[in-house]
């Protein structure tokens, strides 16, 4: 009884934190060799419960990013979702997917929050919350020897799915709405001025696989067609425009020439 | 009665049993009147979620729309939004943002053929 008094007391305490905590949210840290771990801390450690530690290799060896990022409502900026407890056992946000009944491999997908510890007795709550340090462990491992790399040893996500080693799922049963393939998917050129690097053949076709086009216009890229758009490095190093997504969950902006490169303008590579 | 209850008591928990389960059953899911009514919210549940993904699964190929067709979209956004505002906190955040989405992009592709 005292173990279900103390869930549901982080539960509520969990769901209780106001909408102010999300302007004082931490920051969110991103490491570039786990493409895209971060922690998830609005609400837990203010309700004595460790961080929650979110691996986006393990999530997006399974599910596109649109699934996500589009249908689950998963911000792409640090504390903007504000995912709960309360949220996940609405069956939105991580509750969308683990909640105990869709399957994954055959196997249900552990429920998140609800119900805990019964769920997952053996660790309860720490199957998410761990905290901000915890080890990659073996699966990542075993993912990465499985997986194609690139030139500078990241995972090579777009071969891994070009060659069937995954076949990220692209939607969510009663979530996701029936999407027709994208019609326009011209590549766009971009010169570098003032620089040796090779121009850059954005493929609108590559991103799509993953991504839909609402997540980047108009907040990512507001820009139209014919608009002068200077791309600065250093501004996508803090996040902006590809740095939104290739700090850290996609190749790292090192990877020069997987943008750069004499081949990077050809459709298929 | 052979308790000593007196009959008077008899025939008032008798009449309050009786409202009870009269009320129980206007209230359950299998009864005649309980019916439309939740058929009706289901409805208007499912109505939602209709036009919702009516409307926001056009964003794929929102560049080969006509203007009209993006105006359209757009007014049907905004007709939307106070029914998802009206949902509980945790499906409003959720579907406040993904309608948020979708009018964007439309409203950013006939913002784009103005500026060329």
């Amino acid at each position: 009884m005292g173990v279900l008094a103390t869930a549901l007391g982080l539960v509520l305490a969990a769901a209780a934190a106001g909408e102010d905590d999300a302007a004082k949210a931490p920051a969110v840290f991103a490491t570039v060799e786990l493409h895209g771990r971060i922690v998830m801390d609005v609400f837990s450690t203010k309700a004595n419960v460790p961080a929650v530690t979110f691996d986006h290799w393990r999530h997006r060896a399974l599910y596109t990013c649109r699934v996500c990022h589009v249908d689950l409502g998963f911000a792409m900026n640090a504390g903007e979702t504000q995912v709960s407890a309360a949220t996940n056992e609405a069956g939105t946000h991580c509750g969308a997917c683990h909640d105990g009944k869709r399957l994954q491999d055959g196997r249900p997908i552990f429920r998140a929050c609800s119900g805990w510890p019964r769920t997952d007795a053996a660790r309860g709550c720490t199957r998410c919350h761990t905290g901000p340090n915890r080890a990659p462990g073996a699966a990542y491992e075993e993912l990465k020897r499985a997986m194609p790399l690139d030139v500078a040893g990241y995972i090579d996500w777009a071969a891994a799915m070009r060659r069937g080693v995954v076949k990220p799922v692209d939607g969510v049963e009663g979530i996701s709405p029936k999407r027709p393939p994208m019609k326009v998917d011209h590549d766009v050129q971009i010169r570098p001025l003032g620089s040796w690097m090779n121009g850059v053949t954005f493929s609108h076709r590559k991103h799509v696989a993953w991504i839909s086009c609402e997540l980047c216009h108009p907040d990512v890229f507001p820009m139209s067609r014919r608009e002068q758009v200077r791309y600065d490095m250093a501004a996508m190093r803090l996040g902006r425009h590809c740095g939104a997504c290739h700090v850290s969950v996609a190749f790292p902006l090192g990877t020069c020439q997987r943008c750069h490169g004499a081949e990077s303008g050809r459709a298929v590579r | 009665m052979s308790r000593g209850i007196p009959p008077d008591r008899w025939a008032a928990r008798l009449a309050a049993a009786a409202a009870l389960s009269l009320g129980l059953l206007a209230v359950s899911p299998g009864a005649p009147g309980a019916a439309p009514r939740l058929a009706e919210a289901r409805a208007e549940e499912e109505g939602w979620l209709v036009e919702f993904e009516a409307v926001c699964a056009r964003t794929q190929d929102a560049m080969t729309l006509s203007d009209e067709e993006l105006h359209a979209l757009v007014g049907r956004c905004d007709q939307l939004k106070p029914k998802i505002e009206g949902l509980d906190p945790s499906r409003r955040k959720v579907w406040s943002k993904r309608l948020q989405q979708c009018r964007d992009l439309y409203q950013f592709v006939l913002d784009a053929r103005v500026k060329g």
